[in-house]
C-alpha cells in the first residue's frame, strides 16, 4: 500500500539526505561541550563509524526497493511484532520531529526573537510545513538542492571571512582528554545526524533509482553532509579553540567575530537565516514522515486530514518535552544517543540479519 | 489553502444549481424563440422573421432590390458599421443592379446559384438556409442576399470595420527589437504570428466562445513541438467554458488557469508578436482572442516573467547582468519594506551604528508605529500608481508631481513619516517595475511579508519566504511544474544568467515532449580566422555542419 503516490528523482533523494545532515550542524554544539577542541576528531570518527551504517541502510533499501520501513518490519517480523515495532518507530519519528521543533524554537529565541513566545514560533513553522506536507513527498524534497547550495556557499564564504582569525594553536592539545569522552562524542555524532537517516527508509520507495545508484546517492549525500559538518566544526575550533564549550551555539559566535574593517560585521544574521531554513527543512521531512507513519499504521488512505492534527500534537509535545534549553542540551549529550541507538542502529541491523536468515524478500518472479 | 477549498466547494455548489436551472428551462435559446428552422419561399416572411430575430434593431439595414427586367423582388441585409460599405457597393449592389439576364430568370434555387456564380463579386460566397446561421453570419459583418422564391440566402463576405492599425505596444516597450504590437483584430494577429514563423507545422485552430458575444478564439501551436497533453488540456478547458461573455483574454485566463486563488498568475500574456512567436517555438500554446491585443500563452513558468525579449536581442553578458538585476529587484520589491520593519522594530543591533543613529533621528517625533507608517506609504504609492494609470495622460503627470514632490516631501517635513520609510517605499516602488508580469503577486506578497515582519521580525520573513517557495513549488500550469527552470539542477542555461544563444541547444525540458533539440546552432569559433589557415574543404564542411 503506497499512501503517497508522488515520486522524486534519485538526485532529489540524495540532496534531501545531504540537506538533512547539514541541518544537524547546529547540533554540533552538543559535541563541542563534550570534546571541546577535539570535536573535529569526534566528527571525523563519527563519520567513519557511520560508513557501515550507511551501507546497512543501503542494503535494506536495495533488498526492499518497493517497501518502506513499516512494510519491511511487517514482512520481516510478521504482522504482530512488526506492528509493535512500527508503533515504536512512530513514536520515535514524532519525538524526533518535536525535538527538532523545540530546537528551532530555542534557537530562534536565543538569537533573534528573544521575547516572542515559543508557541508562536512553533505554530508558524508547523503551518508553513503543513502546506508542503499536504502536497506530498515531491514538494517536501523539492527545494533540498536549493538549501544544500545555499548552505554550502554560506560555509565557504564564512570560512573565507574568518581566515584572519584562525590560529592553528587552537587545535592544541590534541588527544588530551580521557578516551571515554571521544567515545561519547563519536556516539553523539553517529546517532544524531547520521543515524537519523533511518527516516529516509520511509520514503525510499518514492525515489526513482536503480539498485546501483542507491549506494552511490547515499554515499554522496553522506559526503556532502559530512564534509559540511566537519568543516563547520574545524572552522569553529580553529577560531574559538578550547573556549568552544562555553557557548551554546559556537558557529554563531565564530561568525560574530567576523570583522573586516567596518564594512563587514554582524554577518551571523545570514547564518541564522540559513539555519532556520535548514532546520525548517528537517522539521518538514520529519513531519511528513511522522504523518506517513501514522497514516500507515492506522491504514488511512487520505493522509491529508491527519496533517494539521499531528502538527498540533507535535507543537504541544515539543513545548512540554524540556523545561529549558539547558536540560535539552544535557539530554542530547547523555541520554538521547542511548535511546536513539536501538532505533537507528540495532533494529535496522537486526532486521537485516533476520531478513538474511529468513531469506527475505521472497522473489515472486523466480 | 483552506480559503481556496471553501471557495471551490461553494462554486461547485453554484455550478450544480446553474446546471439544474439550465436543464429545466431553455436558457440561451430564448432570443431565437419562434424562429423557423428553414427559410420560407416568401421574401416578405423571411424578412419579417429575420427582423424579429434581430429584435428590430435599427442598425440592421434592409435594402430591397428588383432584379433584371422582370423586377424580381430581392433584398440584401447587413449591419451598419460591421460591413464594409465599399465592398457592398462594388461587390453586391452594383452587379445586381446592372445584371441583365438573358431570357427569363431562373426560378427558385437556380436563381441563387446563378447569382453566386455570375453576378456577385466577393472573396467568399456561400448559400445558407438556416435563419440562425444567417443571423450569426450577418452579426459578424457579412451581407445576406435573399430573393423571392428561394429557400436559401447567400452570404457574401463583406466584413470590414474601423480598426486600429499595427502600432507600437503601450504596455511593453523595447529599445531594441521589433516595435509592432498586436491589434484588436484576430485575423491580423494570426497573420502577425505567421509572419514570424513561416512553417506549415504552425497549427491554428478556431473556436467560438461566449454564448452572447460569440467571440472568436484561436489556438496556435507548433504541431511537432508542443506537448500533446498540454494542447489537449488547453482544448479541454476551453471547451468546458460555458459563459455569457468573453470581452478580453483576461476572461479566458481566469476560467482556464490552474490556481485561481494564488497570487501568481499561471497563464502568461503578451502584446508583442515576437514574444508570442518565441513562446510558440518553445512549445507553448498561444490563445488569441478577438477584440484584444493581449495574447495568452500556456503553460507558463515562473521564470518567464523574468525573461524579456531584449535579453535575447542584446549580448549575453549584459543580458545576464540585467537578468540578475531583475531577480534582485523582485526580491527588493517583495522584501524591502518588511526588512525595514523587522530591522527597526526588532533587530536594531544589526544596523550599523551610524545608520542606526540617523534612522533614530529621522524617526524621532513620528507619531505612528513603523508598521502603520510603512503600510501607509505603500498604500499611498498604490493610490498614486492607480491614479496615474487611469487618468488621462496630461493629468497623470500632475498626479505624479503632486504625489512625489508634495506628498512625499511634505509628509517628511511635517513629521508625519520618517525619511527612511519614504526612501524604502520609493525603492520598493521603482523596483516593482522591473518585473511587470509578477507585479500584482509582488504587491500581495509585500503586504503579507510586512505583517509577518511586524509581528515576528526576521523569523516571520524567513517563514514567509519559505511559505512562498513552497507555494510556488506546489503550483503547476497545465501539468507543467510552475517553478521549473528555477529548480537549481536542470535547465540552467536561461535562468539566473542568459548563456549565449548557441549554448541553448535544447528547448526548456519542462514544456515540450517531442523535438527537444532546437536545431544545431553554429557554434562560433574562438579563433574566427582559423578557417583561412586550413584548406578550403575543411572549412566548408564545418560551415555546412553549422547551418
Amino acid at each position: 500500500m503506497r499512501i503517497d503516490k508522488g515520486s522524486i528523482s534519485g538526485m532529489q533523494f540524495m540532496f534531501a539526505m545531504a540537506c538533512y545532515i547539514q541541518a544537524s550542524t547546529l547540533l554540533t554544539s552538543f559535541v563541542a561541550a563534550v570534546t571541546t577542541q577535539d570535536s573535529w576528531l569526534a566528527a571525523l570518527f563519527g563519520s567513519l563509524v557511520c560508513l557501515p551504517l550507511i551501507w546497512l541502510f543501503r542494503s535494506l533499501m536495495v533488498m526492499f526497493p518497493n517497501q518502506n520501513l513499516l512494510e519491511i518490519l511487517d514482512e520481516v517480523y510478521g504482522p504482530v511484532l512488526g506492528k509493535i515495532l512500527g508503533a515504536a518507530y512512530c513514536w520515535f519519528f514524532i519525538t524526533l520531529a518535536s525535538i527538532n521543533l523545540t530546537d528551532l524554537g530555542d534557537f530562534t529565541k536565543l538569537t533573534i526573537m528573544e521575547e516572542t513566545p515559543n508557541v508562536v514560533l512553533l505554530i508558524m513553522c508547523i503551518l508553513v510545513a503543513a502546506m508542503a506536507v499536504r502536497k506530498g513527498v515531491s514538494l517536501v524534497t523539492r527545494f533540498s538542492d536549493f538549501f544544500v547550495t545555499v548552505a554550502f556557499s554560506i560555509l565557504v564564504v564564512s570560512i573565507v571571512l574568518v581566515l584572519n582569525q584562525i590560529k592553528p594553536a587552537n587545535f592544541l592539545p590534541i588527544f588530551d582528554q580521557p578516551p571515554i569522552k571521544y567515545i561519547q562524542g563519536t556516539h553523539i555524532i553517529a546517532t544524531i545526524p547520521y543515524g537519523e537517516l533511518v527516516v529516509f527508509l520511509m520514503i525510499h520507495p518514492n525515489a526513482k533509482m536503480s539498485r546501483r545508484d542507491t549506494g552511490r546517492y547515499l554515499l554522496w549525500a553522506f559526503f556532502l553532509g559530512g564534509f559540511t559538518m566537519l568543516f563547520i566544526v574545524l572552522r569553529d575550533v580553529a577560531v574559538l579553540g578550547n573556549t568552544l564549550d562555553m557557548f551554546t551555539i559556537p558557529s554563531l559566535v565564530t561568525l560574530r567575530l567576523v570583522n573586516l574593517g567596518m564594512a563587514l560585521s554582524r554577518v551571523e544574521i545570514l547564518f541564522v537565516i540559513i539555519l532556520i531554513m535548514l532546520l525548517f527543512f528537517k522539521i518538514m521531512v520529519l513531519y511528513y514522515i511522522s504523518v506517513l507513519t501514522v497514516a500507515h499504521l492506522l491504514k488511512i488512505k487520505k493522509y491529508r486530514n491527519l496533517v494539521l492534527a499531528l502538527g498540533a500534537l507535535m507543537v504541544t509535545y515539543g513545548l512540554t518535552l524540556y523545561p529549558c534549553p539547558v536540560r535539552h542540551a544535557a539530554s542530547a549529550q547523555e541520554t538521547v544517543p542511548f535511546i536513539w541507538s536501538p532505533f537507528e542502529i540495532l533494529l535496522p541491523l537486526l532486521t537485516f540479519i533476520v531478513a538474511k536468515i529468513r531469506k527475505l524478500p521472497v522473489r515472486k518472479e523466480m | 489553502m483552506f480559503l481556496g477549498y471553501i471557495f471551490r466547494k461553494l462554486s461547485f455548489l453554484g455550478n450544480q444549481y446553474a446546471l439544474y436551472r439550465r436543464t429545466t428551462g431553455p436558457y440561451d435559446r430564448r432570443s431565437m424563440e419562434g424562429a423557423a428552422k428553414k427559410l420560407d419561399k416568401s421574401l416578405e416572411k423571411n424578412l419579417a422573421c429575420l427582423k424579429g430575430m434581430f429584435s428590430d434593431s435599427c442598425d440592421l439595414k434592409i435594402h430591397p432590390l428588383e432584379l433584371g427586367p422582370d423586377r424580381w423582388p430581392a433584398a440584401i441585409l447587413f449591419i451598419e458599421g460591421m460591413a464594409d460599405n465599399n465592398k457592398i457597393t462594388e461587390g453586391v449592389l452594383r452587379p445586381m443592379n446592372e445584371w441583365r439576364p438573358e431570357g427569363t430568370l431562373a426560378a427558385g434555387q437556380r436563381l441563387i446559384e446563378e447569382l453566386a456564380k455570375k453576378v456577385l463579386c466577393a472573396g467568399s460566397i456561400k448559400p445558407l438556409s438556416s435563419p440562425e446561421e444567417i443571423v450569426l453570419e450577418c452579426l459578424s459583418g457579412n451581407t445576406v442576399v435573399l430573393a423571392e422564391g428561394c429557400t436559401s440566402g447567400l452570404i457574401v463576405g463583406t466584413k470590414g470595420w474601423e480598426k486600429r492599425s499595427v502600432s507600437e505596444p503601450q504596455a511593453e516597450t523595447v529599445i531594441r527589437g521589433p516595435r509592432e504590437g498586436f491589434t484588436e483584430n484576430i485575423c491580423n494577429n494570426t497573420a502577425l504570428i505567421r509572419r514570424k514563423i513561416k512553417s506549415g507545422k504552425l497549427h491554428a485552430e478556431s473556436l467560438t466562445v461566449g454564448r452572447r458575444t460569440q467571440t472568436d478564439v484561436r489556438l496556435m501551436y507548433l504541431d511537432d513541438v508542443a506537448s500533446r497533453q498540454v494542447v489537449d488540456e488547453v482544448k479541454k478547458r476551453l471547451s468546458r467554458l460555458d459563459v455569457d461573455a468573453v470581452l478580453e483574454s483576461g476572461y479566458i485566463e481566469e476560467y482556464i488557469e490552474d490556481a485561481p486563488f494564488s497570487p501568481f498568475s499561471t497563464v502568461g500574456y503578451s502584446e508583442k508578436p515576437d514574444v508570442i512567436a518565441a513562446q510558440i517555438l518553445e512549445g507553448r500554446v498561444a490563445i488569441l482572442v478577438d477584440g484584444t491585443p493581449f495574447v495568452l500563452t500556456a503553460p507558463m513558468l515562473f521564470i518567464e516573467s523574468f525573461q524579456t525579449t531584449e535579453d535575447y536581442y542584446s549580448r549575453p553578458l549584459y543580458a545576464s547582468l540585467v537578468r540578475m538585476l531583475r531577480f534582485a529587484g523582485y526580491l527588493i520589491t517583495v522584501f524591502a519594506p518588511a526588512l525595514y520593519i523587522a530591522l527597526t522594530s526588532f533587530h536594531q543591533e544589526f544596523i550599523p551604528t551610524n545608520l542606526l543613529f540617523s534612522i533614530a533621528n529621522a524617526r524621532e517625533g513620528t507619531p505612528f508605529p513603523v508598521l502603520l507608517e510603512t503600510m501607509g506609504m505603500v498604500f499611498a504609492f498604490e493610490i498614486l500608481r492607480e491614479a496615474g494609470i487611469r487618468l488621462p495622460r496630461p493629468v497623470g503627470q500632475a498626479i505624479s508631481i503632486v504625489g512625489a514632490l508634495i506628498m512625499g516631501d511634505a509628509a517628511v517635513s511635517a513629521g508625519l513619516v520618517g525619511a527612511p520609510v519614504v526612501i524604502t517605499v520609493a525603492i520598493t516602488a521603482v523596483a516593482s517595475f522591473l518585473v511587470p508580469a509578477q507585479n500584482d503577486a509582488g504587491s500581495v506578497l509585500r503586504i503579507i511579508m510586512m505583517i509577518l515582519a511586524a509581528f515576528t521580525g526576521w523569523y516571520g520573513i524567513s517563514m514567509g519566504f519559505l511559505a512562498a517557495l513552497i507555494h510556488l513549488g506546489s503550483l503547476s500550469s497545465f501539468g507543467v511544474p510552475y517553478f521549473d527552470g528555477l529548480a537549481w539542477t536542470r535547465d540552467q542555461e536561461d535562468t539566473i544568467v542568459r548563456l549565449p544563444l548557441w549554448f541553448m541547444i535544447r528547448r526548456p525540458k519542462a514544456i515540450p515532449e517531442t523535438n527537444q533539440i532546437r536545431g544545431r546552432f553554429f557554434i562560433p569559433s574562438f579563433r574566427p580566422h582559423e578557417a583561412l589557415d586550413e584548406d578550403e574543404e575543411d572549412a566548408d564542411e564545418r560551415r555546412g555542419e553549422g547551418t
